[in-house]
């Protein structure tokens, strides 16, 4: 039977038989760090950037997502208020005609002349060519009409204003006259307004 | 009756540094500590980023049904004439804004130039036309003209006024003209 003293002395003699020298020691751990580092730069790194795209795709289609749905409530609100006032609506397309229809403007017109004692003589529209208009605007576009009117120079100022405070929104560009008299005692005047107009003929549509 | 232990009773330290058994052995040690934890974490990060794409994967494609679904309902005829409409009606109601309240209204203008016109002036013929004014007038008082004439002068509102004066027996002939300050339309 051995001793236990003698095994100890065995066993001991095997470890440091078997443990690795220092040198050894040192390619293991440069193994290690290579290994981690390969690892953090073909594995992790590359999957990490994944998820970042991912994510990044993620919440791109969350805006994008959010976006929609705003605009469909929104359209599915402006439909609703549309309906309600579909009436008031439907009055811009004879205020600011796309079809170049001005029959309100011209019945309008009609009762502004003879509620100020005025004569309406004549009326004209015509493309606008003045360089006054500097209002910015993206759909309304100016539009000339000339008229030629005959009453009393007492009533003149009111129906300018009057004119001027059409819902078209009209602005007195001219106005003119003599001191020519008609049978009449009129005062003959021309004048020439702004109106506006939609160019696109569908817009309204 | 023991048999004794084949293996030498020796310790060696000389023994060549690079020998086989020590790098097996070297090796086999490092794959039991160091290259077994390393392969856990391997092994922990490939398991999360699997679960976070599995998971962020589900979610990117239900978003982008959810966003095929909307655009297909926004593609719509219906909808697309409704949102082409409201754009519209949007522009026209901004410019309609616009003009009502970035314009101004000649007509209180007029109202103005032809109230200061002093009642012994006996107006001929008047013309307005954007800026521009032209009176042609007649009197016999030449102190309301004068009169006329300075305060159209003195009027920061008014510039390059012009008078021309005739005279036809006792009468004065006078045409004038002057431009409306831009500012002060």
């Amino acid at each position: 039977m051995a001793k236990p003293g003698s095994s100890k002395k065995l066993e001991l003699a095997n470890l440091i038989k078997k443990m690795p020298s220092k040198q050894i020691d040192s390619v293991f751990i440069g193994l290690t760090y290579l290994f981690a580092v390969l690892l953090l730069i073909f594995a992790v790194v590359p999957t990490v950037n994944t998820i970042i795209n991912i994510n990044k795709e993620i919440k791109d289609k969350d805006r994008i997502n959010e976006s929609l749905e705003n605009k469909i409530s929104a359209l599915a609100t402006l439909d609703e208020q549309y309906i309600e006032n579909a009436d008031a609506f439907k009055d811009l397309t004879l205020l600011f005609p796309a079809s170049g229809n001005f029959s309100l403007f011209l019945s309008n017109i009609d009762a502004v002349v003879t509620r100020n004692n005025f004569t309406l003589e004549s009326i004209s529209f015509s493309k606008y060519e003045r360089d006054t208009f500097k209002t910015k605007t993206t759909v309304l576009k100016p539009w000339s009409v000339r008229m030629s009117v005959s009453g009393k120079k007492v009533y003149l100022v009111t129906l300018l204003r009057d004119l001027e405070a059409m819902p078209m929104f009209p602005v007195l560009e001219s106005v003119s006259y003599g001191s020519e008299l008609d049978d009449d005692g009129n005062t003959r005047y021309s004048l020439s307004l702004r109106i506006y107009h939609v160019e696109n003929a569908k817009f309204y549509e | 009756m023991f048999k004794r232990n084949s293996e030498p009773k020796s310790i060696n330290f000389l023994e060549p540094i690079n020998k086989e058994s020590d790098m097996l052995a070297g090796a086999f040690s490092w794959i039991s500590t160091v290259g077994k934890n390393l392969l856990i974490v391997v092994e922990i990060v490939v398991l999360i980023a699997f679960f976070a794409r599995f998971f962020m994967d589900e979610r990117s494609n239900n978003l982008t049904d959810k966003i095929n679904a909307q655009i297909s309902v926004l593609e719509n005829d219906t909808w697309k004439q409704s949102s082409v409409k409201y754009d519209n009606l949007q522009n026209l109601l901004f410019d309609i804004k616009n003009i009502e309240t970035g314009q101004t209204l000649n007509s209180s203008l007029v109202s103005e130039i032809l109230s200061n016109i002093p009642m012994t002036l006996n107006v001929q013929s008047f013309s307005f036309n954007g800026t521009r004014v032209s009176i042609a007038l007649t009197t016999p008082n030449f102190k309301a003209l004068k009169d006329y004439e300075d305060s159209l002068k003195n009027n920061s509102y008014y510039s390059d006024v012009r008078f021309n004066i005739n005279k036809a027996g006792d009468e004065l002939e006078v045409n004038v003209s002057f431009l409306i300050n831009q500012e002060s339309v």
